[in-house]
């Protein structure tokens, strides 16, 4: 009984941050209809900026060229001070991203807006992995140290006093909201825009004030919870995820639940770290289950979700407004016949390191590809993918380290697992679309990561042993194949053959299936679910033909990266980096091919990035600050990625030398001739 | 002989409000019903109850196949279309794409096998129906760069595409000039006949009643009149559910986006 009295208390702390966070979302959505990915980035940045002045006197700057790292302002600054100026800094990039970003994407897609703040989520967590570096810094405690004596339970007197704090912020906000004129302006904006403009106040200004208080708030929890949490690149700027979840059971609206499920969410976090202490609870092997907390979450927030959705968007419902366009290609063969050219080419000739970076970017592709699937034909924006590419890597690994299942057969049933496993994902969050889908799925990419990625038992353990190479008929065909011609080093550019065979066939199975049936129904589904029913499509069988498609090809990176890791760490399937892919996928351009293509050539350590390194100088994390900001300027100025620019360009120039006949602004008339 | 569409004490209720209330109608094969009534009278909920999107009860009947447990893509397979007030086009396709998904009914494992070949959707259907309206010319036109006429033509050809025996139009000349209205009239005269039944919603009485062969008039979500166009106008019961008895021959308010 004490024992639970006293973790109920010390989840009292997470279960405060969790509500504060929940409640600068529901007020970045009431405010500037965003969804807000970037709020535990703010509070992260709050808490960095404080620490650092608190600790040195020195004010972090933005990671910009030839710009100093931080000014230095005298010695260690008292806390109120360097308290003010972190929100000051919280405030100055709210109203920059207000300003800059949202009010521009005023008329675009929630979808869009989220993708946006995805930008800037990567954007800051990379700038503070530049300034501070990966490990954790101890935050400076704004409260008391105290402990408090609660039924001879010593608890932490800073988390009452946080918990506090987050209570009043959302009694004041809930007040504001309800009674002010700016918080009726707010109501009305999200309502009509017209109308917050007859209360007296322009749309844009509201939502100018809103960013900028979500920004605050978040950069002040961020500060006090710091220190009884950790200052790192990704504790607090994850603790997003959760709060969003129950900004979503408020529906983005009510303070009041969203102080109640955060608080509920932290506690029970805490319970079940308690209940894994004690005997009958499972275990695996010996050891206590890690992510339990993120699989209750997801459960709770798919269930809900569940219960709430329809399977059709009910009439006058706002649609989601366009995707990208997603125009079907003109050829297949061609380019699919010189990009293998060239890869074989380039696999031979590259000294080893670049061989290794084209590998990365050919499985990237794959990756890519995966998601143009699901969220450019079908318009579903799926967060999992990432983790059945894990989940994949995992049953790979498993089988031939403990069997003598080999290649084909073993990554064949990693595949089939990840297609299994993408299917009963994707039932629940059939009757949820747009932004709900994305937090569900991200809740659910964390929930299989942590839980059983992660999992030693069941999950990846580095003492498991290597990946056993891919053997066909005799011949190696795994990373330390022999090959006599080029350079020669590992990986193998066999391997690299391989890789580049399977996305080829990946690449042209996509481009055939927008051309076909399938894709025309995927792609009516995405412009509109109710017309698509009415036409005699079954929407729910074509969005789990979808997910199966995109589970599959996400099932073959997975076994790809397996066999190129060859031993395989659940890190490399962790929230941040499947994130990571759904910018670059984006900023590819995530309706087409070409722009899986180009995703796979910007992402991590993949070619660009890796040229990026060894020209320029430029550092992992430096790439990532680009290309957060990049995904930014994609949204707003370019939503087809670079893909589309480069379409668009070659159309012009097409026109141009074929004389007039050909249209080009969908492409798609062309299809016709091919299917005939 | 059965009929083409049969409705039995069809309601609809949303909370307390009664959309409909046991409305019966019959659609013999080959007629052009016309469904009339002032705004809110519950037309557009009386085609979503028929196509499944409305939760209704009551039964619904296309030829003696009842589609009451059948979700709306089953009832459309099932061979009753309908046209939506605002076209609904699918953006991402062309005109003839828009078609062609609706014409088919390929399992999907047979259309991914088609992936597998290399193989586009059919077209054979969707030429022939855009010939028979007249717009072949847009078969390769992207559905975004249609006017707003072309777009209804397209909705028509899109729920004709499917080979329909029950054909609902949501108001498919809001929007449209006399001009076009009255084409759009003679093409729509043109279609029935034959097996096809078709039901008509619009505001412009004027088209309503030069076409139709039968009239039937909701208020409130009930039915007030059913009968022949000729006497609708001189009906009371009409007159009074218009307010003042001049039938609205204002062109609908709604427009499309």
């Amino acid at each position: 009984m004490k024992d639970l009295l006293l973790f109920t208390l010390l989840g009292l702390g997470s279960g405060a941050f969790i509500a504060g966070l929940g409640l600068t979302a529901v007020v970045s959505f009431r405010g500037a209809g965003l969804i807000n990915l970037s709020s535990g980035a703010f509070a992260m940045l709050g808490a960095y900026v404080f620490y650092a002045l608190r600790t040195s006197g020195a004010l972090i700057l933005p990671p910009l060229p030839f710009a100093p790292g931080h000014i230095q302002l005298g010695g260690p600054w008292s806390t109120a001070p360097a308290f003010l100026v972190a929100l000051l800094a919280c405030a100055g990039l709210g109203f920059l991203f207000d300003v800059l970003v949202l009010r521009r994407l005023r008329a675009s897609s929630p979808l869009a807006k989220l993708i946006a703040s995805l930008g800037l989520l990567l954007t800051l967590q990379a700038s503070m992995l530049i300034r501070f570096g990966p490990d954790g810094q101890s935050a400076p405690p704004v409260f008391t140290q105290q402990t408090l004596n609660v039924f001879g339970v010593p608890i932490p007197a800073d988390r009452f006093l946080f918990s506090g704090f987050v209570l009043v912020t959302a009694a004041v906000l809930a007040i504001i909201y309800r009674y002010s004129r700016f918080g009726l302006a707010t109501r009305a904006a999200a309502e009509s825009e017209a109308m917050a403009s007859r209360a007296g106040l322009s749309p844009r200004r509201i939502s100018m004030l809103n960013s900028i208080l979500a920004a605050v708030l978040a950069g002040a929890f961020g500060v006090l919870y710091a220190p009884a949490s950790a200052l790192d690149s990704s504790t607090l700027a994850l603790a997003i995820i959760p709060a969003l979840a129950a900004a979503l059971l408020a529906r983005f609206e009510s303070f009041g639940i969203v102080v109640i499920a955060g608080f509920a969410m932290g506690i029970v976090e805490s319970l079940l770290t308690w209940l894994q202490s004690l005997s009958w609870f499972p275990t695996a092997g010996g050891n206590s289950l890690p992510g339990v907390a993120d699989l209750v979450y997801f459960l709770i927030i798919a269930i809900v979700m569940f219960s709430r959705g329809n399977p059709l968007p009910p009439r006058g419902a706002i649609t989601e407004k366009r995707l990208p366009e997603a125009p079907a290609a003109r050829r297949i063969a061609l380019p699919a016949g010189i990009v293998s050219a060239v890869g074989v080419v380039t696999l031979i000739l590259f000294p080893a390191a670049y061989r290794q970076a084209e590998i990365n970017t050919v499985i990237a592709t794959v990756m890519c590809l995966s998601l143009v699937v699901i969220t450019g034909f079908v318009g579903q924006v799926s967060l999992l993918q990432f983790g059945l590419a894990g989940a994949s890597a995992l049953v790979l690994t498993k089988i031939t380290a403990s069997s003598g299942i080999g290649f084909p057969f073993a990554p064949l049933i990693g595949i089939a697992l990840a297609v299994v496993v993408g299917l009963l994902t994707a039932l629940p969050t059939l009757r949820v679309r747009g932004a709900g889908l994305a937090i569900i799925t991200m809740a659910g990419a964390v929930a299989i990561s942590n839980f059983w990625l992660s999992n030693q038992t069941f999950g990846f353990n580095p003492l498991n042993g290597a990946v056993g190479s891919p053997n066909l008929f005799g011949f190696d065909l795994g990373p330390d194949a022999h090959f006599g011609l080029g350079s020669g080093g590992t990986p193998s550019p066999v391997f690299g053959f391989l890789c580049l065979a399977v996305a080829v066939a990946a690449g042209v199975l996509v481009a055939s299936l927008r051309r076909s049936e399938l894709g025309q129904r995927m792609l009516a589904v995405r412009s509109n679910e109710r017309a698509a029913a009415a036409a005699g499509i079954s929407v729910r069988e074509t969005k789990l033909v979808a997910y199966g498609i995109s589970s599959l090809l996400a099932g073959i990176g997975g076994a790809l990266y397996a066999y190129s890791f060859q031993v395989v760490d659940s890190s490399s399937f962790d929230i941040t980096i499947a994130l990571s892919f759904v910018a670059f996928a984006y900023l590819g351009g995530i309706t087409t091919v070409t722009g899986a293509i180009i995703g796979g050539l910007l992402s991590t350590e993949a070619l660009l990035a890796y040229l990026g390194q060894r020209a320029l100088g430029l550092s992992g994390n430096t790439l990532l600050v680009l290309a957060g900001l990049l995904l930014i300027l994609t949204v707003v100025q370019n939503p087809d990625g670079i893909a589309g620019v480069l379409l668009r360009v070659l159309a012009r120039r097409g026109r141009h030398s074929k004389s007039e006949s050909q249209p080009l602004s969908a492409a798609a008339p062309e299809t016709t001739r091919v299917g005939s | 002989m059965t009929a083409a569409l049969r409705t039995e004490a069809l309601s609809v209720r949303y909370g307390g409000v009664h959309a409909l209330t046991d409305v019966e109608i019959t659609l013999e094969p080959g007629q052009l019903v016309g469904l009339i009534g002032p705004n809110g009278a519950g037309k557009t909920t009386f085609i979503d109850a028929l196509a499944g999107f409305a939760p209704a009860s009551g039964s619904v009947w296309l030829g003696d196949r009842s589609l009451d447990d059948l979700r709306p893509h089953q009832r459309a397979r099932a061979g009753l279309a309908r046209t939506w007030q605002s076209s609904m086009l699918f953006d991402d396709l062309t005109v003839e794409e828009n078609l062609a998904v609706a014409s088919s009914s390929t399992p999907w494992w047979r259309s991914a096998g088609a992936v597998l070949r290399g193989r586009s959707g059919s077209r054979s259907i969707s030429r022939a129906v855009l010939r028979q309206l007249g717009i072949e010319f847009l078969a390769e036109t992207s559905a975004t760069s249609l006017s707003q006429g072309q777009r209804k033509l397209v909705g028509v050809a899109r729920a004709l595409a499917s080979s329909p025996t029950v054909l609902c139009l949501d108001e498919p000349a809001a929007g449209l000039d006399t001009n076009e209205s009255s084409a759009l009239g003679a093409q729509l005269r043109g279609l029935a006949g034959g097996e096809l039944a078709m039901l008509l919603v619009d505001h412009d009485m004027g088209l309503v009643l030069s076409i139709c062969d039968v009239v039937v008039v909701l208020d409130f979500g009930r039915v007030i009149f059913k009968g022949p166009p000729d006497a609708v106008r001189a009906d009371p019961d009409v007159m009074r559910a218009y307010l003042g008895g001049a039938p609205a021959e204002t062109p609908a308010s709604e427009t499309e986006r």
